[in-house]
């Protein structure tokens, strides 16, 4: 210290400064003053501040320390006191006299009577600490030594060491984590680095395999459009000989249908089918009176026929009308079955839609796009319905068996480049995060952190986002996804914000700031919503742990 | 604070389909749902009441029926219509007040008369009679040279002093008394409300085809046993045809029942309303009646409704309108540039007040013309009362002067109590902080960014499940460490406490009452159940002194679990709100302690709710330690018990704006310890505003930040370290001034004057103060004109008081009156001028908290008027118990400047008080430089002071005097 003086003099014990520095105070001060120092003399011990009752306070070596010009001139008895901004210069007498003078507060370093003034308290065992004047003998107890509460009566203790202590041993902790978590975080760091590497190398060897794959997929590709036309050609013409046989079968089914019509109509086997014949069947009558009369039996059929007109000419008129004998009037047809309600298959269907939802949230993606579709049964065919086409010739056959290859070959390759974009563009994307200036953060890119409270268990997944789920059932509430880092300028790295989650009533999204600590384990320890809708949530992570533990933190005590 | 739609929105958030109903809140939660609230066509009373058309009174007066006692005067009076007797009571009140009374002469049932607000029956002076001709007798009313001269047919009253007409009762003839009936089960009694207007309307047309038609002589006939007792030598005048409205009455339906929205108000004792008209001839200005959120001067009402008193608990309230808030306080005064007058009502029913005026809407010019040509009227503005029960109680302030009126009101009601200086600091509120580590939290910002702050209050959530007297055990575990922490400190908290119970047999509260039958009942006798903020709850019947005996022992230390003597009480929703009841109230019909009608008693049960509260502190301390409660609703005589605040505004400018008339309206109704929610409740406020509301803040009696659960945060340091800094200036200004602002209250506390006051209170003959509401003064030294324009860049400052000055506080500069001064402003500005002539203490060592300030030294500022006087007092006690009252331990200093010499003397030679507290410093502003100052003290030789004088401003600092602030002394400039 310039002035000579030890710190340890400032500032004075009370019980060895008061006779003197009254007598000093009196002695300088105006007269005035000294009769008001008497008369408050006279007023109650222990209460506010009396204007005699000098106390001298060092500013301690903060001011020197701002290398103040005057530094060597401070609060020297023996010369006027100039402010410490020059404001003005006072007689001695007027330094603490609990009265201010300065403009800076200089003047009352031990007193209340400053607006902007400072009080030092030594603190002796733990931190000094420059107070403001305000709670000079305010009541309230400031500094641990008590110093600051000299004339109020408040029966402030001196804490100092055990507050040293309790700081020393907090410090000494803090330095153990963050000396374990700088530790960590170097791992993490490493890790990160050669998890970084190992994922840029996964990359390149994505990149190159795509590479293969796309070539893989064209070659594939020719080669199935070379196969299918073949195969389609052959399959064609199988198809149009079939459809031939059909034809002629289906021609020879109905000359027998009206040959054995014929046989039946002619009833007195004449060979020809005559009007009295047609006339037993009502079920030709075509004016809706239930008998066929001569003239309709006449008008159908004209001149009787043979079984070769019969089968030509009448035989197509008739066809849907006539009923072989002995047949029963055709009972309707049995009604139709109801259909059968359809949702469970629908829910079904939309649970596994969720199901895919989630297989794609969890990056699994690429497979279920390429989903064979399940195969259908063939359903029974109905009597009326025309013989299943016969099998394809072993030539044709052939044909199909190899486009069909070919096709699965281009599936299977296609589904490979699918699945290989998605493994680029989820390790570009990955690579492309901020994690921290040495990317100790990206190992809690694919995590998820929990905190219960009494009424919510709150959900951290870092880089993707914050949700909220009541203990007592109920919905997921969104807090926000992520959004950027959001520490100040010189920190940004100490908290994440994450935004736009569920929209609050009469107000804005629900968000979440992240703020993030230094320790060794990485855990959520606290979530609170100060305000409305925007939450604040606690990460403690070995990350954080940015400082190398140092030595000099606890020097001060 | 209104927070039902939010407990729903809440709910909806979980449940996706409510969502939908949320959305449709969010329309509507915009502003107040008008269609919650009655309007006078929508009740019933008032519509048959401002259905009478000013005409002849059908009532006469029984002058040969006086009777003249040692007290009172009393007459008879005479509906000739329906030959009902009413009995006139006139009394001439000592400090120029007189009582009307008016009640049923021989009424079936007892009807209402309003116990608890009166402070004391007010001593009364001997009336005389001073002539008596034909139609008319004249009443001496005592010393004071007024007389009342009452005029038999058609009954009216005038009262007079000198020549001079100062008031007439009755001069429209709109006395409407519906006196107690029998049940007449007829069609129209059943016709509910919402169709009545129609009923209405066929009924007038049917009147008009036959206007021989006298439904009235029906009515009196089924009445036949009250016109018995009617009964008079006077039966001839019958054939006198009634007025439309009177006759009316007995067959206006709704009469016995009456429905709104989905409410039925089941009406037992039919129509009891009551109304009267006073006339007030060279009165153009009128104030009073809160709370309405309204300019200072109150409009006429006619093309609109009228104002409304009934305590109701409002959702967003609009700006400038006659709607019923929290509050009601039936007191009007009139002022002229020549007198002031009150009108104190006192009736606690639902009531509407109608003001018309004959020079309304005429400008200026016209007026003039009018005078010019002799032709035109007196100015004059007519005032109509109307209640739903009860009887007519009203009291006339004659005042002359408007510290006259104020007193006399006060004398009725009494005076704002003196609140614990800390109640006069900082007050730091949220719904909600959430938790104690948010309570420190906040806390700790206060002391980090020195912003002082004496008391951080808990909201609804506090407690377990709305429970109030509880604490919610995982937020708030151990409430009182929590406080303890804060007293540390010197900081104080509050926590609310609201008068609606949860129905909840597990919660002691509720068994309690239930047990003792403590609940206001329903109309069939159970317990009155509503749905607020707990969900289903009860009602304690506050009316029932019983009752409040009951609840103020809660607050006891071992009831009330977790509380300490630096925790006080805020009781919100005490109009009383009812989420499901009525426009958000209790049902009319529902039954108070006595057998009372809700209907009777429903604007004092706010009053009731701090009264009990407040007993309750008091006694937890034994009787030593003054209360705190602040309230939102209130009625006439709550200044007795505390605090009060304008309830849920919002965060805009308007709302800034408005907080000023307001309170200035509270004040002239006794109530002066009014503040509005810094900040805004609803909404959130841009920085600028905030700023700008604790600036003007800082200058309103009650200082406290609130804000909305869905509100952002908005503590005094979220906006930057620039907006940080002007909140932090803001309330150190509000604290440097604590010692002015305690003197003044003590002043309201002794003489019932207003702390914050209109201008024409301190300058009544100045018409250009008449209607100004942007500024305003606080007691007699200071006035303020808060910044309530955004982006403003200067302000209009009329300063009044010709040949006073006025010194700007800011830069001493001084200013001629009377003028109108724009003064520039920055966003540290807020124009503040002390008068000429006055001595503002101060105390400079701005602290954490008023308590930290105890014992510190003084201030003077010494404001020099033209004539070079100036004067002011100081008020000190220990800021807390109620030594000063009961053990005159206080002191009163009064501080005069005269012929160069500024003397402290003893303003109260009564108190004493021991203080360590000194005289650190003394400004004169508007003062030359002197050649030596000295200071005599009482006792002691002469001593030569330092000083400063700066020529430019003409301020001279003297330093340091030194003395104690209890001493005699002189100092003199030589």
């Amino acid at each position: 210290m310039a002035t000579g003086r030890s710190a340890a003099h400032w500032p004075p014990r009370r019980t060895q400064d008061g006779g003197p520095q009254e007598g000093r105070a009196g002695g300088a001060a105006t007269p005035n003053m000294a009769a008001a120092a008497g008369r408050c003399l006279r007023s109650r011990p222990g209460r506010k501040f009396r204007p005699s009752r000098f106390r001298f306070r060092r500013v301690g070596p903060e001011p020197a320390a701002r290398g103040r010009p005057r530094d060597h001139h401070f609060y020297e008895a023996s010369k006027p006191f100039t402010c410490l901004d020059g404001s003005a210069t006072i007689a001695f007498a007027w330094v603490n006299d609990d009265y201010c003078d300065c403009r800076d507060g200089s003047d009352e370093p031990g007193t209340a009577a400053c607006p902007n003034g400072r009080f030092h308290c030594t603190n002796a065992g733990y931190r000094p600490q420059n107070i403001p004047s305000a709670h000079v003998n305010d009541g309230v107890c400031d500094c641990c030594d008590a110093t600051d509460e000299y004339d109020s009566g408040a029966a402030c203790e001196n804490t100092c060491k055990e507050l040293g202590r309790r700081e020393r041993e907090a410090l000494q902790r803090r330095a153990e984590v963050a000396r374990e978590g700088f530790g960590l975080r170097q791992r993490l760091v490493q890790e990160a680095a050669a998890g970084r590497q190992e994922k840029q190398e996964r990359l390149g060897g994505l990149q190159e395999a795509r590479r293969g794959l796309e070539q893989r997929v064209g070659t594939l590709r020719a080669a199935k459009e070379a196969a299918e036309g073949p195969e389609r050609a052959a399959k064609e013409e199988h198809q149009r000989r079939w459809e031939e046989q059909r034809a002629a079968a289906a021609a020879a089914q109905e000359a027998a249908r009206a040959d054995e019509a014929f046989a039946e109509l002619d009833a007195d086997g004449d060979g020809r089918v005559t009007a009295a014949e047609l006339r037993t069947r009502p079920e030709l009558d075509t004016d809706g009176d239930g008998a066929v009369s001569e003239d309709e039996a006449q008008a159908l059929l004209g001149d009787p026929v043979d079984a070769a007109a019969f089968r030509d000419r009448l035989w197509a008129t008739i066809r849907h009308r006539y009923r072989p004998q002995g047949q029963a009037e055709p009972s309707p047809p049995p009604p139709e079955p109801p259909l059968e309600e359809t949702p469970p298959e629908e829910e079904e269907e939309e649970e596994e839609e969720a199901e895919e939802e989630e297989e794609e949230e969890d990056g699994e993606g690429p497979e279920e796009e390429l989903k064979v579709p399940p195969p259908q049964h063939p359903e029974e065919k109905s009597p009326e319905e025309p013989p299943p086409p016969p099998p394809f010739d072993a030539a044709t056959q052939a044909l199909i068996d190899a486009a069909q290859q070919a096709r699965e070959e281009l599936e299977e390759a296609e589904r490979a480049l699918k699945e290989a974009e998605e493994s680029i563009r989820a390790l570009e994307q990955e690579l492309a995060f901020d994690f921290g200036p040495q990317g100790e953060f990206s190992y809690l890119y694919s995590q998820c952190y929990e905190l219960g409270t009494s009424e919510y268990i709150y959900r951290l997944c870092p880089f993707k986002r914050v949700s909220q789920k009541p203990k007592h059932g109920g919905a997921e509430t969104n807090l926000g996804t992520w959004g950027a880092w959001a520490g100040p300028e010189h920190d940004r790295f100490s908290a994440m914000k994450y935004e736009h989650g569920t929209g609050c009533w009469q107000g804005p999204n629900r968000a979440t700031t992240v703020k993030l600590s230094c320790g060794t384990e990485t855990a959520v320890t606290a979530t609170t919503e100060p305000s409305r809708c925007e939450y604040l949530m606690e990460l403690v992570t070995p990350a954080a742990c940015r400082t190398p533990p140092s030595h000099e933190d606890h020097d001060e005590l | 604070m209104w927070k039902k739609a939010l407990q729903a929105a809440r709910t909806a958030r979980r449940r996706p389909a409510a969502l939908l109903w949320a959305a449709f809140c969010l329309g509507a939660a915009l502003a107040v749902d008008r269609s919650n609230f009655k309007t006078c066509e929508q009740s019933g009373f008032c519509r048959r009441q401002r259905g009478l058309q000013p005409g002849q009174s059908p009532y006469r007066a029984l002058l040969e029926s006086l009777q003249l006692g040692p007290d009172a005067a009393r007459l008879q009076l005479v509906n000739e219509a329906t030959k009902v007797p009413l009995l006139l009571e006139l009394w001439g009140l000592q400090g120029n007040v007189t009582r009307i009374r008016i009640k049923e002469l021989n009424p079936p049932r007892p009807r209402f008369e309003v116990p608890d607000v009166l402070v004391a029956e007010p001593p009364v002076e001997r009336l005389a009679v001073t002539g008596r001709d034909e139609g008319s007798l004249e009443l001496s009313l005592g010393p004071t040279g007024h007389r009342l001269l009452v005029t038999e047919k058609p009954f009216r009253m005038d009262l007079l002093q000198g020549r001079e007409l100062l008031c007439s009762v009755n001069a429209r003839g709109l006395l409407f008394f519906e006196h107690l009936r029998r049940r007449r089960d007829s069609f129209s009694d059943k016709v509910s409300s919402s169709v009545g207007s129609l009923w209405d309307k066929i009924k007038t047309l049917f009147h008009r085809d036959t206007p021989g038609d006298p439904p009235a002589e029906e009515g009196a006939a089924a009445e036949g046993q009250e016109e018995s007792a009617a009964g008079t030598e006077d039966a001839g005048n019958q054939s006198e045809k009634p007025t439309e409205a009177t006759a009316e009455a007995t067959e206006e339906p709704g009469s016995w029942e009456e429905t709104f929205k989905t409410h039925t108000d089941t009406k037992p004792n039919g129509p009891t309303s009551v109304g009267l008209d006073f006339s007030l001839p060279g009165f153009e200005h009128v104030y009073g009646i809160p709370e309405h959120a309204e300019s200072l001067r109150l409009r006429t009402t006619e093309g609109g409704d009228p104002y409304r008193l009934y305590n109701l608990d409002v959702f967003q309230y609009e700006l400038y309108n006659p709607m019923a808030l929290y509050g009601s306080v039936p007191f009007l005064l009139a002022h002229s540039a020549r007198r002031t007058l009150g009108i104190f009502w006192l009736n606690a029913a639902e009531t509407w007040v109608d003001i018309s005026s004959n020079t309304a809407g005429k400008t200026l010019f016209g007026k003039l013309l009018d005078y010019m040509q002799g032709g035109g009227e007196t100015p004059q503005t007519d005032v109509r009362w109307m209640s739903e029960s009860g009887i007519v109680d009203v009291f006339l302030l004659l005042g002359p002067t408007p510290a006259a009126v104020t007193g006399q009101y006060a004398a009725l009601t009494g005076t704002q109590a003196l609140p614990p200086l800390f109640a006069l600091g900082y007050h730091q509120s949220r719904w909600n902080y959430n938790d104690e580590e948010d309570v420190a939290a906040v806390e700790r910002g206060f002391e980090e960014h020195a912003v002082p702050c004496d008391v951080l209050w808990l909201d609804i959530e506090h407690a377990d499940g709305k429970r109030y007297f509880t604490w919610d055990p995982s937020k708030f575990p151990r409430p009182r460490a929590m406080l303890e922490r804060l007293a540390a400190k010197k900081r104080k908290m509050v926590s609310i406490v609201d008068p609606h119970i949860k129905v909840d047999s597990g919660y002691r509260v509720h068994n309690e009452l239930r047990s003792r039958g403590f609940y206001v009942k329903t109309k069939d006798g159970g317990d009155y159940e509503g749905w607020c903020w707990p969900g289903s709850a009860a009602y304690p019947d506050f009316t029932n002194p019983e009752m409040r005996a009951w609840w103020a022992s809660m607050f006891a230390y071992d009831q009330y679990e977790g509380s300490t003597e630096t925790l006080f009480t805020w009781n919100d929703m005490n109009e009383p709100s009812v989420f499901s009841g009525p426009e958000v109230t209790m049902h009319k019909d529902a039954v108070h302690h006595g057998g009372w009608e809700h209907r009777d008693l429903h604007n004092l049960y706010g009053l009731y709710v701090q009264m009990a509260t407040a007993e309750g502190q008091i006694q937890r301390s034994g009787g030593q330690r003054r209360p705190f409660v602040l309230s939102r609703a209130f009625f006439a005589g709550s200044q007795r018990y505390g605090a009060v605040w304008t309830g849920d505004n919002t965060a805009e400018w308007e709302h800034l704006k408005i907080s000023i008339p307001m309170c200035l309206s509270f004040g002239l109704a006794g109530l002066s310890f009014c503040g509005a929610d810094v900040g805004g409740f609803f909404k959130n406020p841009e920085a600028e505003l905030l700023v700008r509301w604790y600036q003007a803040g800082a200058f309103q009696p009650f200082f406290r930040a609130h804000a909305h659960l869905d509100t952002a945060r908005r503590e005094p340091w979220l906006f930057g370290e620039e907006n940080a800094a002007l909140i932090r200036a803001a309330v150190r200004q509000r604290y440097a001034l604590l010692p002015f602002w305690y003197t003044a209250f003590y002043r309201s506390h002794r003489h019932g004057l207003p702390v914050m006051r209109p201008l024409w209170m301190e300058h009544p003959e100045d018409a250009a103060t008449f209607a100004i509401d942007d500024e305003y003064m606080i007691d007699r030294a200071l006035l303020v004109h808060p910044v309530t324009e955004q982006g403003a860049r200067g302000v209009q400052v009329y300063l009044p008081g010709k040949g006073e000055v006025w010194y700007d506080v800011a830069s001493h500069q001084k200013h001629h009156a009377p003028q109108t001064l724009y003064v520039p402003v920055t966003m540290s500005s807020v124009p503040v001028f002390q008068r000429g002539g006055t001595v503002v203490p101060r105390q400079e060592r701005v602290r954490r908290s008023t308590e930290c300030m105890r014992g510190d030294p003084f201030t003077l500022y010494v404001a020099l008027s033209p004539q070079g006087t100036a004067e002011g007092d100081l008020f000190l006690d220990d800021g807390e118990s109620f030594d000063y009252e009961t053990k005159a331990r206080y002191l009163h200093r009064q501080f005069t400047f005269a012929g160069n010499t500024l003397t402290a003397s003893s303003a109260d030679p009564r108190g004493s008080f021991d203080t360590p507290a000194w005289l650190e410093r003394v400004v004169i502003l508007g003062t030359g430089k002197p050649a030596a100052v000295v200071l005599r003290p009482a006792d002691g030789p002469e001593t030569r002071l330092d000083f400063q004088h700066e020529a430019e401003t003409s301020v001279l600092t003297l330093r340091k005097p030194g003395v104690r602030i209890g001493d005699d002394w002189a100092i003199v400039l030589r």
